[in-house]
């Protein structure tokens, strides 16, 4: 009975969480504590609750009636585009912009859209595509040489090709944690460096000459010379998109659902507005939510 | 022997003597004296005025003077002495023409003065109109800068001491925050030195808050209205100016808002000209580092501090940078922080030890084959060489031919 009580009181907190993503500090998301001890060097406990040290918890008090351990947050600044003035202040949970740096993982997520990416089209003629007629040569016995077939066998030239490429399904499989897990590491990854900038709504731009683009992005120090940027809006704004794609080398722009990990690790840098980022964390949190605390250590 | 002219013979009129000769006609037509006038011996001949040849003549033609620059003979190869030799009669020939245009400016100004018409004998000076290049960096880029928070920031490269301006930014916003204002409003506000700068210090209480101590009186209260005073006043106070054309018309009190406008335009214009000839921000004095110290615990102070800064050092904070810190020194300490250096020379040049060697150089790329030559004196001699042989110097003069 107890255990079912708890069971229930815990499947209250984790709904709870779900609902709302580490907004409200007094009903966050139960973390596994060894995610805290994240390797990451410059995470900080900013606590808009007033109660920012937890007290002290007995280790006789069961897991479901302590209060929920405090999850780091993280200060992005939203901007205006173009202009780049700051806006305000907005807090991402530790869990979704300093996640520790794991190349093995992101190289996996990689090559797993490499693969999916492929179209898999090449295509040889086998022995049976190859047109020609299936008449025996030469008679099986009697002539001295090698039994022969039809002329489109394998060694004859003019044959069909042994083992070619056929069209197949290139794609692999990976586990959705370690993608979902990828995504949020190449974010950190960016904000880290300074080279993650959000922008609270996302304005198009006065007109659509590639020269207007590329003076902007020079003063703001977006564009070829520092590295060029990739602009991801949630919906396809038609003079920003015209301009960028008449300039060469200075930067991308592409929406929110044409992105993937490799595109967040190709440029200098990463000017998304904040929706596409909101979105892509509640898409990408397989891994995080609806984790059960562990039983065993504090 | 005696040759006829007017014989079309095929003998030769010799003497007595000797028999009769066959010569043919191709040699008899060769010792014949030419009839042709279009001869070069036949121009040459004394009789006539020698008449310059036929390129001398184009070329006088082609350059309006008896005296056209460039070789006698164009399609001869110069030796490089020379080369050097018409070189330098091709300047004193500049040079003097230069005199020689003196005085035709002068007699172009006194045929202008006198409403004579003179054609143009070049096209310096003459307006340029049409032409395929250049109008889109001429007309398109000059009516279409963009201006944004970002651009240029107001203090830009000509900032001594980055402590002094957080300090200040700091003080600012503890003003506003005393004065009860929203705390980054002031963020875009005029920025202006002298007393602000100097006498108004950051002092930490006993309980651990940081509170303002101005020197002398409502100096604070200077500030937030500085601060609080908003850009659109600026803008009216234009639009009004413009449309006051006519002064004479004006009644009293448009006379004195007139008197006010100019006032302020000349305060304006002064204070620009100060901060282009005095470029440091820096003060004289220097004040307790306690400043240093402030906390960054409030969010609102926080972001109005960056929002200040970036509006005035026309760069942006990094978010990382903004999480980490924790007090004023940390970021004065990442703002102070220099830029590291792109190329491995620049870091190589800073390095005491290498600059001590005396046999050796650092440069900013690979020395080629001809660029150390060069430096020993030899390549001119290799070229020369090169050139009197007739092979190829560079790589691109084998590919080019």
């Amino acid at each position: 009975m107890a255990a079912q009580q708890a069971a229930t009181s815990l499947r209250g907190v984790q709904t709870k969480c779900l609902r709302s993503m580490a907004r409200d500090p007094l009903m966050q998301c139960l973390l596994p504590r060894f995610q805290q001890r994240n390797m990451a060097t410059e995470s900080s406990v900013l606590s808009t609750s007033t109660s920012s040290l937890t007290p002290f918890i007995s280790i006789s008090t069961p897991l479901s009636h302590r209060p929920p351990p405090p999850v780091p947050q993280i200060l992005a600044t939203l901007y205006t585009f173009p202009s780049m003035e700051p806006q305000s202040f907005v807090e991402y949970p530790a869990a979704h912009l300093n996640v520790p740096l794991r190349r093995d993982i992101l190289h996996r997520a990689v090559v797993y859209e490499g693969d999916k990416a492929r179209q898999g089209s090449a295509n040889a003629k086998w022995r049976s595509d190859v047109h020609g007629s299936g008449r025996k040569l030469l008679p099986q016995k009697g002539t001295g040489r090698a039994r022969v077939g039809d002329k489109k066998s394998p060694i004859r030239r003019g044959g069909g090709v042994a083992h070619g490429p056929k069209p197949r399904d290139f794609s692999t499989g990976l586990p959705k944690k370690i993608y979902d897990l990828a995504w949020r590491t190449a974010l950190s990854y960016r904000y880290r460096r300074g080279e993650l900038v959000v922008i609270g709504e996302m304005e198009d731009i006065d007109n659509a000459e590639p020269r207007w683009i590329e003076q902007i992005f020079d003063k703001v120090n977006f564009g070829k010379r520092d590295g060029r940027s990739l602009i991801v809006t949630g919906t396809k704004l038609p003079n920003l998109y015209a301009a960028l794609a008449g300039t060469y080398g200075v930067g991308l722009a592409k929406t929110g659902d044409a992105i993937d990990v490799k595109d967040l690790l190709e440029m200098g840098r990463i000017v998304i507005e904040k929706q596409v980022l909101d979105s892509i964390f509640k898409k990408h949190s397989s891994d995080i939510i609806g984790t059960v605390p562990s039983a065993v250590g504090i | 022997m005696k040759v006829s002219h007017r014989s079309t013979q095929l003998w030769l009129k010799t003497s007595r003597s000797s028999p009769k000769t066959f010569i043919c006609h191709r040699c008899r037509c060769l010792t014949q004296k030419s009839h042709f006038t279009t001869t070069r011996q036949a121009r040459a001949s004394p009789e006539e005025p020698q008449k310059p040849d036929l390129t001398t003549r184009l070329r006088r033609r082609i350059w309006g003077t008896e005296t056209p620059p460039g070789q006698k003979d164009p399609y001869r190869r110069l030796t490089p002495e020379e080369k050097a030799a018409e070189l330098l009669e091709q300047e004193s020939i500049a040079e003097g023409k230069q005199n020689a245009s003196q005085d035709t400016a002068t007699e172009i100004a006194r045929r202008q003065s006198a409403g004579e018409y003179l054609p143009a004998q070049n096209w310096d000076g003459l307006e340029r109109i049409g032409g395929a290049t250049g109008w889109w960096e001429e007309e398109w880029d000059r009516n279409n800068v963009y201006r944004g928070f970002l651009t240029e920031g107001v203090l830009g490269e000509k900032v001594a001491n980055i402590e002094d301006v957080v300090r200040r930014v700091a003080v600012e916003i503890l003003a506003l925050k005393q004065a009860g204002g929203a705390l980054h409003e002031g963020a875009q506000a005029e920025w202006s030195e002298g007393d602000f700068m100097e006498n108004i210090d950051i002092v930490k209480n006993e309980d651990g808050s940081f509170t303002l101590r101005e020197q002398t009186p409502d100096l604070i209260d200077e500030l937030v209205e500085l601060l609080q005073r908003p850009p659109e006043e600026e803008m009216e106070i234009e639009e009004l100016s413009q449309d006051i054309e006519d002064p004479e018309a004006l009644g009293a009190e448009e006379q004195r808002l007139l008197d006010e406008i100019h006032a302020e335009e000349e305060a304006g214009e002064e204070q620009t000209l100060e901060e282009n000839e005095i470029p440091t921000v820096a003060t004289t004095k220097t004040h307790d580092p306690i400043y240093l110290e402030l906390p960054l615990t409030d969010i609102a102070f926080k972001f109005a501090l960056i929002k200040r800064l970036t509006y005035l050092l026309g760069t942006r904070i990094p978010d990382p940078k903004i999480n980490s810190s924790k007090t004023l020194g940390d970021v004065v300490a990442y703002l102070s922080e220099k830029p590291k250096p792109t190329k491995l020379a620049e870091i190589l040049r800073e390095i005491p030890e290498l600059k001590a060697l005396p046999n050796v150089e650092i440069y900013d790329t690979k020395r080629n084959f001809v660029q150390k030559e060069m430096e020993i004196g030899r390549w001119k001699v290799i070229e020369a060489e090169l050139k009197k042989k007739g092979l190829p110097i560079r790589k691109s003069d084998r590919l080019h031919g």
